[in-house]
């Protein structure tokens, strides 16, 4: 059985808005035996949209910051942005001489202090061995469920830093969707950002609606998300155009690791009540 | 009017991330850019084709096309050339913030990070909810902890 620890990122919007997708991830990690370990001094890792955007030395303090906690075992995020903004602080502070030396004197660290590993939790589901347990722990048929991946950004970009499955053509996704037996349908624009971090709200909608427009194409009964901010722009942004359009795609969101719990039969029921779009259809 | 001069300003040190000198105009950024299909007034290449000029006016505002772009990285990942305009939008992005002219929403969320640690406030339902499903307690401290870690410089 595959055994391994990591510091747990949980991030921003897990923590203070969408605490059942924290609940679930970390339930199916610990399913599949993988160690946890919080710390409690993680702050925003941070955010590679609007902080990265005030000040690139403070985006690498607090990187610094976090990346420096509590020895060398690797990080393993719940969301891509925090794994990605990591990744390119720990690239950055890896081959920037004097700005790793800047940071390093501003807090006060050895200037040969580790650099953890950071990944996204995916990279572990989707890694082979725990691909066959999940297949070996679903319990439900879910062959007749069809169901559209939405990778997002982060997840697989900028390549450089984050290292992880293909930028342009990824699968990891579809993957673990595999694994629990459900039938992954392809649709247009499936590589497209779900438009949430443009702060220009027209832009952020527009490219909502688009995407929706292309699942709806796809028939899919619903729609798997990785990243906590693509969940926020679809779920809620499907009421937001319901209310602005008149527009009604209906289609639920479910993160991929309440997919695994309800192939796994575990209760992941609970928290579709959290959800603006319920998962009726599975049930 | 914003200069930005080779080697000498600042402005354009800030920049020199992105490359945009490389740029052979090619147009690949532009065309799987989300924040271009999708709005009608921003082009990669056209903005730092502009940098490179060193004419950056009408970019550092509240109402410049940068704050459409959604940091993707599809640009960064396509160009031929290396180029990587996603970083010169976030160097604008930056210069915004030195001139203290950004959306509200920017600023609100970054505010969030400088005094509490994380995007948002914790509410008391979300606390509550947190108990209910076990999971740990959000440490209190972290808006103290970003103070001190972006202290002097920030
Ligand atoms: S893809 Fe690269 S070389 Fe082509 S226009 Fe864009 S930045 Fe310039
Ligand atoms: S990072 Fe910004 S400029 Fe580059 S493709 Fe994405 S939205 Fe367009």
């Amino acid at each position: 059985m595959v055994e391994k620890r990591y510091k747990f990122f949980p991030g921003c919007l897990a923590r203070v808005k969408l605490p059942h997708i924290e609940k679930s991830v970390r339930t199916v990690l610990e399913a599949v035996r993988v160690e946890l370990v919080d710390v409690n001094e993680f702050t925003c890792c941070p955010d590679p949209v609007v902080f990265r955007s005030a000040s690139r030395l403070e985006w690498l303090l607090l990187a610094g910051h976090n990346l420096s906690l509590d020895g060398g075992d690797p990080i393993l995020t719940l969301c891509p942005g925090c794994a990605s903004s990591l990744a390119e602080a720990s690239f950055v502070l890896k081959n920037e001489m004097e700005t790793a030396r800047r940071v390093t004197e501003a807090l006060k660290l050895n200037h040969e202090f580790i650099i953890p590993q950071v990944s996204h939790f995916l990279k572990v589901l989707a890694g082979e061995e725990i691909l066959e347990s999940i297949k070996g722990m679903v319990k439900r048929d879910l062959s007749g469920l069809r169901v559209a991946t939405h990778y997002g950004c982060h997840l697989v970009r900028p390549s450089f830093a984050v290292g992880f499955d293909d930028p342009e053509k990824p699968k990891s996704l579809d993957d673990v969707v595999a694994a629990t037996g459900a039938m992954v349908v392809e649709y247009e624009d499936k590589m497209l950002c779900c438009g949430r971090p443009a702060i220009d709200e027209e832009t952020s909608r527009a490219i909502l609606e688009h995407k929706l427009e292309c699942l709806r194409d796809a028939s899919c009964d619903i729609l798997v998300v990785a990243c906590p901010f693509c969940f926020e722009q679809f779920d809620l942004g499907q009421v937001v155009l319901a209310r602005k359009k008149g527009r009604d795609y209906n289609l639920p969101i479910l993160y991929v690791s309440q997919l695994i719990e309800i192939g796994m039969g575990m209760s992941g029921e609970a928290s579709w009540k959290y959800h603006r779009i319920k998962p009726h259809k599975l049930l | 009017m914003y200069v930005l001069r080779h080697g000498q300003n600042p402005l354009y040190q800030a920049v020199r991330l992105g490359l945009p000198n490389l740029c052979y105009t090619c147009g690949i950024c532009v065309g799987d850019c989300p924040a271009a299909r999708f709005s009608d007034d921003f082009n990669p290449r056209q903005i730092f084709l502009r940098v490179s000029l060193g004419i950056a006016d009408g970019l550092i505002a509240e109402q410049s096309p940068i704050w459409k772009c959604t940091t993707c990285y599809t640009c960064a990942e396509r160009c031929p050339a290396g180029v990587k305009p996603v970083e010169v939008i976030i160097a604008l992005r930056n210069m915004c913030f030195q001139e203290g002219i950004v959306p509200h929403q920017v600023s609100k969320i970054h505010q969030a990070v400088v005094t509490k640690g994380i995007v948002s406030a914790l509410t008391e339902t979300i606390l509550r909810r947190r108990r209910e499903l076990g999971l740990p307690e959000v440490s209190e401290d972290l808006g103290a902890i970003v103070k001190s870690v972006i202290g002097e410089d920030g």
